[in-house]
């Protein structure tokens, strides 16, 4: 009995199981004669442009054929936690340069988004109070989507922040009625400049914001309608500056699992000793690394504790949450926004210590999906 | 044709789980692309006799039934029951072939259930409801397997 247990049937299985393929809900319609979503109705044409119109679809159906053949395309159209299905198309390229970042609120949801000088644009937007989220992952979490604007589109929002002439003055403000941390950066050739502002109310708490000053009536309305077009670009930029508005999931190639907090100085052995033996191997393969940092507050203070994470592709975290997921619970606390499991050890405060699953973005840094 | 509460219902199972539906079904037909084309077929049977859910086990265990059914071609209104239980077999043996025989080994209920568990991930209440037997009866099954598998492990392999 010893060389059997539950984690590793759950691994084995994993690895035996097929690829599935694409699935397509209209076919499924199609079978039961029920007409398929947002048909387009296009209005009767003259019999001759309904011959060249029926050869163009032709052309483009081989072409599409082709494509396909080459590459069998699986999008996800709405958001999601955690791991992509398998199967589910990479982001592409996998990697971008980035030219604009934010992380802010606007109409009362907490947003952060990437630009890249690709067009691609990476967002998620959290409504803690839920609402109707677009696309959304669940009521309180959009998962992180994925829109492309032209270039056209790109040099219009990095004007728009640049017009502002917040950026690029080292201003650290602080402002009512706002989170702790919020903050725009935006490319300059080679080097980013950018703004920072924090809550009034965070200023006080340990390990908060040092050196900040009010933000001046003109200040704080600029910043915050600066955040606004920045969360909500669909609301003013015009049709030329988007190459594809369609919101899709974003699905990373790679993904930073990342295991804390351990009170400070153990090692890689002792914090992987509490994970099934499949977790371990798929694990100490992929690029561990320890950060030393002071988090809490633990009744009221900081304390040092160890952090470790480590590089997976995105086929290797799916196999690490099955083999988790037979051991392990979800972390209540944190599932509408994040894979995280409550692993059985005892972290600095005395609570469990958390290992998360956070997507890399195309410039090649988590996401920090814990915000 | 009415559209009807379920619509959404099923829909939603089928964006969320068509995949894993795959990967059992091929289990049964032996590729994924048969496995593929009885998915889409059950969806469109679910679909289109609604009223055969009668909500005393969940939606998704009655489109697994309907699945089975189709898969292994039966054409009956009737439930699957024990005896109907359909072959299973890994359509990738070659990755593990160790893992292959030993299961090649379990009864047809036994090998079943293991699937269920394991490829489609269902709860032991949700494979008692696709299989007709009770939760017990399931854990039972399970625990059974799980004793066969690890004796035949420790005679072939010892596993770190």
């Amino acid at each position: 009995m010893s060389t059997y247990n539950d984690t590793l049937l759950v691994a084995r299985f994993a690895a035996l199981a097929p690829e599935p393929r694409p699935g397509d809900w209209a076919d499924v319609l199609d079978r039961v004669g029920r007409p398929r979503p947002r048909r387009s109705r296009l209005p009767a044409l003259p019999r001759r442009r309904r011959l060249v119109v029926v050869l163009a679809a032709i052309a483009a159906v081989a072409v599409i054929c082709a494509t396909a053949l080459a590459v069998r395309a699986y999008f996800i159209e709405s958001g999601f936690i955690g791991i992509p299905p398998a199967g589910a198309t990479a982001s592409t390229p996998e990697t971008g340069r980035l030219v604009l970042s934010a992380y802010g609120v606007a109409r009362r949801s907490r947003t952060q988004m990437w630009l890249y000088a690709d067009g691609r644009l990476i967002w998620r937007r959290e409504s803690p109070r839920g609402s109707d989220l677009a696309a959304g992952a669940n009521r309180r979490f959009t998962g992180f989507l994925e829109q492309r604007l032209t270039k056209r589109g790109v040099a219009m929002l990095r004007s728009e922040v640049l017009a502002t002439g917040l950026v690029g003055r080292g201003l650290a403000l602080s402002l009512d009625d706002q989170p702790c941390w919020n903050g725009i950066d935006v490319r300059q050739a080679d080097r980013f400049i950018g703004v920072r502002w924090h809550g009034s109310h965070c200023l006080a708490e340990p390990g908060g914001v040092k050196g900040t000053r009010p933000a001046t009536r003109e200040q704080a309305r600029a910043l915050l309608r600066l955040m606004e077009r920045l969360a909500y670009p669909g609301s003013w930029l015009p049709a030329t500056a988007w190459s594809d508005r369609r919101i899709r999931a974003y699905v990373p190639a790679e993904f930073e699992v990342w295991y804390g907090a351990w009170p400070r100085d153990l090692g890689l052995s002792h914090v992987l000793r509490p994970l099934p033996a499949p977790a371990r191997k798929l694990l100490r393969a992929a690029e561990p690394r320890r950060w030393q940092v002071r988090s809490g507050p633990v009744h009221g203070v900081l304390v040092p504790t160890s952090i470790f994470t480590f590089r997976l592709s995105t086929d290797d975290a799916r196999s690490l949450r099955l083999v988790l997921s037979a051991r392990f619970d979800v972390d209540w606390a944190t599932e509408d926004y994040a894979l995280a499991y409550r692993v059985r050890a005892l972290g600095p405060g005395g609570g469990p210590v958390l290992l998360e699953f956070d997507p890399i973005l195309p410039h090649g840094e988590p996401a920090g999906v814990g915000g | 044709m009415s559209m009807s509460g379920l619509d959404s219902e099923l829909e939603e199972l089928y964006r969320r789980r068509q995949g894993a539906f795959q990967v059992m079904l091929a289990s049964v037909t032996g590729s994924v692309e048969s496995a593929r084309d009885v998915v889409q077929e059950a969806f469109a049977q679910a679909l289109r006799d609604q009223s055969g859910f009668r909500g005393d086990g969940s939606l998704e265990a009655w489109v697994w039934r309907i699945a089975f059914r189709i898969a292994i071609g039966s054409k009956g209104s009737h439930e699957l029951t024990v005896d109907e239980v359909p072959e299973v077999a890994f359509v990738h043996e070659d990755r593990d072939p160790t893992l292959a025989a030993a299961v090649r080994r379990l009864p047809p209920q036994r090998r079943m259930a293991v699937f269920l568990r394991y490829f489609a991930d269902l709860s032991y209440a949700e494979i008692g409801n696709v299989l007709g037997i009770a939760e017990g009866t399931v854990a039972a099954t399970l625990s059974q397997s799980h004793a066969q598998l690890s004796a035949e492990f420790s005679t072939r392999e010892v596993i770190a």
